[in-house]
């Protein structure tokens, strides 16, 4: 794996993102109520709950899909509540999606090309004249995407439209293309829904290696708790879009409130909001 | 001078309004804007002349079988085009009716010529005076199968099982679909509703306006401009829409220039749009 | 051959240079009409194919290009090596102000507005008076550099030939990079796009004022190459012309530009001599591409034809 920037958060004085009270209406139901989280040491931050309580909510917030009724989003001390999603991406905040948010009329090389866009350099003109600056540049982003290609074991569908690819394989593309920004702050809508068992092994064993001493900040959510005590450090619980618990994935596995969110949900039509 | 000027505009713009439902009609059933409907409102007027003027028949059966044919002719094309387009990308489908434009506008041309035809009216070439103003015969024609059609359709809509099929199919396909509705048939029953309804307006207008191979294209920029301001996909809209750019039109060419008249319509379109694009009675959806 | 390949477009060039010697007047007039229609094809495509918006206004685009480097040439007697690139900008211009409209309108309502701004042009172009010299149009001064004339559809050829080849590997260059790119992102998965850093809006007016660009200097060289500008060209016949070819060539390629802009653009003249059945035809022909072959022939020629391979948004890297 290539190695990433050391670790963005070196001014300790900071929380590397802290989010305060956010609340978030849809017409009058509360879908976030109050919630805090505060992220300030690496490895792999888990944000679970039962359906509808509230995760992509939570994610679209932070990265500016949705507005945000009340409460306050630092991230590395900046507030970025209420910017553009596409001005929050260029801090280094680097969202997926739930759904696989892929470019199905692209090829896998140029999707994950497309990631680079933070980075650029290029200018409209050095572009269209292909000056040396914009060749090089196009080099550089080439090799990078196939060296990601290649750690993700994809570098044989360089070629093949990401549309005709299977839906495990896409979300390792929407990986690497997020991979491809050199993002601070990486957050995975559950990344791991529609995967067998065993490419849930390998996405596993992927993200710890993102994580573990690369620099790069990863919040995650999931429904399926098995995944996440088996990949998180550190867990926050939500349920009806507020905060219930939050702790290490032993502490949580105890916390009756948790427990009884879960068997509370088990068998009961999905109830979104309040 | 202003009554007048304002009642040849409500006129003017009933037909407006006609032809608007039946556009909305089709894009509400079946999402698709139907650029060749001046197409069949333009045959309309023609086979009423041709019927009438040429094999000097009864005027009412003219009117009769030209309905007919148009509305047969509706769902012909459906059957042999646009059923096939049914899942086909949107540009497809807009190019396929703009390519009946042309279609339809050549037969028109090679079977009868270029020249400007004349319909005449309906009840003979009638007037009356009232509180000043003049009243043709046409005009009354008009008005009044406007607003039976109206009445008529809002009943349909509104009460009968037909209409509420058309009703749940405007919101969603899919789910129509799922209730068991036929869409197929559906669709080719709102292609048939459509171009009647399109031939039915210019049959209407025909005495009142130039009959030449032209006049789809015309109806179709008027109409649009009709349901833009009214608001774009919705049949009230249309019906409020079409009188005002009856009124709209009429007042721009006789108080500012007659030469306006053709561009009145893409005026409108610009600053509506521009301005508030859910027209002036607003849509609750698109 | 590799070496071959890296220069292939000049090879295509060097080639081209001796067409006029092989060809007569007329047909060296009707391949100066299919270049200008390529360009046309391929800036249209910008922002129908590729960020996939519904605008009408492309012949708009076409007519104001004419209308400015005609104008230009002929009223302030500014030479056409001026002109063009000015016509250009003033077009793109425009149609960077088009582009506000395409963010914010619903597909149909953008369709209806440049379909109406198009029209609206047409008017302007007859009704305005000594400014666009009205309905019968103006003749325009021949192209000069210097003491070098270029009257003759040969001589006139090289022009065209030049222009063409610049802008297109401009505008190849573009859509071959992270730009062209970020044109399909937002255009496929705008939430996606958004989320990788990629402002939409910025990319939706780009698109637009390059379209403007490349198809207002095609209008340049329309004018140069004809002479003489009526406001007849640029209604609703050339509105459907440029769809057609762009939707025959195929959506959102180069390859497919090239294809449509030239075969549709000689298609009056292999539909000559059945003048009062032109229209049926044409409209005939639509209909029975739409139902056969909707991806366009490059969709055609990728599905059937082995061994092709489809146009990549990326440049080959040495």
């Amino acid at each position: 794996m290539k190695s990433y920037t050391r670790m963005s958060n070196e001014d300790n004085r900071h929380p590397f993102l802290l989010v305060k009270g956010l609340t978030v209406e849809f017409g009058g139901l509360s879908a976030l109520m109050n919630v805090d989280l505060e992220v300030s040491e690496g490895g792999i931050r888990g944000i679970i709950g039962p359906n509808g309580a509230g995760k992509t909510t939570l994610f679209n917030a932070l990265t500016g899909f949705v507005k945000a009724a009340a409460g306050e989003v630092k991230y590395q001390g900046e507030d970025i509540l209420g910017l553009r999603p596409y001005e929050i991406a260029k801090k280094g905040v680097i969202r997926t999606f739930q759904g696989g948010g892929i470019f199905s009329e692209m090829n896998v090389l140029e999707n994950l090309m497309t990631g680079y866009h933070r980075l650029l350099e290029s200018s409209l003109l050095e572009v269209a004249f292909r000056f040396r600056k914009n060749k090089s540049e196009a080099k550089k982003i080439w090799g990078k995407a196939l060296r990601l290609l290649e750690a993700l074991k994809l570098k044989d569908l360089a070629e093949s439209l990401a549309g005709d690819l299977s839906f495990g394989q896409q979300r390792l593309v929407e990986l690497g293309r997020a991979l491809m920004s050199d993002p601070k702050l990486l957050l995975l809508d559950e990344p791991a829904a529609g995967l067998s068992s065993s490419e849930r092994d390998d996405l596993i064993q992927l993200l710890k290696g993102i994580a573990g001493g690369n620099g790069i900040y990863i919040l995650l959510t999931d429904h399926s708790m098995d995944f996440v005590m088996g990949i998180c450090d550190y867990i926050t619980v939500l349920n009806y879009g507020q905060v219930i618990g939050e702790g290490k994935p032993e502490d949580i596995q105890k916390n009756r409130e948790v427990i009884e969110a879960y068997l509370g949900h088990e068998g009961e039509s999905d109830a979104s909001g309040r | 001078m202003i009554g007048q000027i304002l009642l040849s505009g409500v006129t003017l713009g009933s037909i407006y309004s006609l032809f608007g439902v039946g556009l909305v009609i089709l894009y509400r059933g079946t999402t698709m804007l139907n650029f060749s409907q001046g197409e069949f409102f333009m045959l309309g007027a023609y086979l009423a002349f041709t019927f009438s003027g040429v094999f000097r028949l009864n005027y009412a059966l003219g009117i009769l079988f030209s309905l007919i044919i148009i509305c047969l002719l509706g769902g012909a094309v459906f059957i042999v085009i646009f059923k096939k387009l049914m899942e086909a990308p949107h540009i497809n489908q807009v190019l396929a009716t703009v390519g009946l434009v042309f279609f339809f506008q050549g037969v028109a041309r090679i079977v009868w010529g270029s020249d400007i035809r004349f319909l005449s009216p309906l009840l003979g070439h009638h007037s009356i005076e009232f509180m000043g103003f003049i009243i043709t015969s046409q005009d009354i024609c008009i008005l009044t199968a406007v607003s039976i059609f109206t009445v008529l359709f809002a009943w349909i809509f509104l009460s009968t099982k037909a209409g509420k099929i058309m009703q749940a199919a405007s919101q969603t396909l899919r789910g129509a679909a799922l209730a068991g509705i036929n869409v197929q048939n559906f669709h080719a029953t709102m292609w048939i509703v459509s171009t009647g309804i399109a031939a039915l307006a210019g049959i209407l207008i025909g005495p009142l306006i130039l009959v030449m191979p032209e006049m789809g294209g015309d109806i179709i920029v008027k109409a649009l401009a009709a349901i833009t301001l009214g608001g774009f996909g919705s049949i009230p809209g249309a019906l409020v829409g079409g009188v005002l750019m009856g009124i709209i039109e009429n007042m721009t060419a006789f108080y500012i220039s007659t030469s306006l008249r053709e561009i009145s319509g893409f005026l409108v379109i610009i600053v509506i749009l521009l301005i508030k694009p859910t027209g002036i009675l607003g849509v609750r959806r698109r | 051959m590799k070496r071959l390949k890296k220069y292939k477009s000049l090879l295509c060039f060097v080639l081209l240079l001796f067409i006029p010697l092989l060809t007569t007047n007329y047909t060296q007039y009707l391949i100066n009409i299919a270049f200008i229609y390529i360009l046309v094809t391929l800036g249209f495509n910008l922002v129908l194919g590729y960020v996939g918006r519904f605008s009408f206004a492309n012949a708009s685009f076409f007519g104001i290009g004419a209308y400015s480097v005609g104008l230009l040439m002929r009223k302030l007697g500014i030479p056409f090596w001026f002109s063009l690139p000015l016509g250009g900008l003033i077009t793109g211009a425009v149609g960077l102000l088009l582009g506000f409209p395409a963010l914010r309108l619903h597909r149909y309502y953008l369709a209806v507005v440049t379909l109406a701004f198009t029209f609206l042009m047409k008017f302007i172009y007859i009704h305005g008076g000594g400014f666009t010299y009205g309905p019968s149009g103006f003749d325009i001064p021949v192209p000069t550099i210097g003491v070098l004339r270029f009257s003759s559809d040969k001589n006139v050829y090289y022009i065209v030939l030049v222009v063409f080849f610049l802008v297109l590997t401009l505008i190849a260059n573009i859509i071959k990079s992270n730009i062209g790119r970020s044109f399909r992102s937002v255009n496929e998965a705008e939430n996606a796009a958004e989320a990788l850093s990629m402002n939409t809006r910025k990319t939706v007016l780009l698109a637009f004022a390059l379209s403007g660009f490349v198809v207002g200097i095609a209008g340049g060289l329309l004018s140069i190459v004809l002479r003489r500008i009526t406001p007849d060209s640029f209604g609703m016949l050339e509105i459907v012309t440029h769809f057609i070819m762009v939707v025959f060539g195929g959506l959102g390629s180069i390859t497919g530009s090239i294809i449509g802009g030239s075969v549709i653009s000689l298609l009056p003249e292999l539909l000559r001599g059945s003048q009062e059945y032109q229209e049926l035809l044409y409209g005939l022909l639509i209909v029975i591409f739409v139902l056969f072959a909707p991806k366009g022939i490059y969709g055609f020629i990728l599905k059937y034809v082995p061994g092709v391979q489809r146009e990549k948004l990326y440049q080959d890297v040495e």
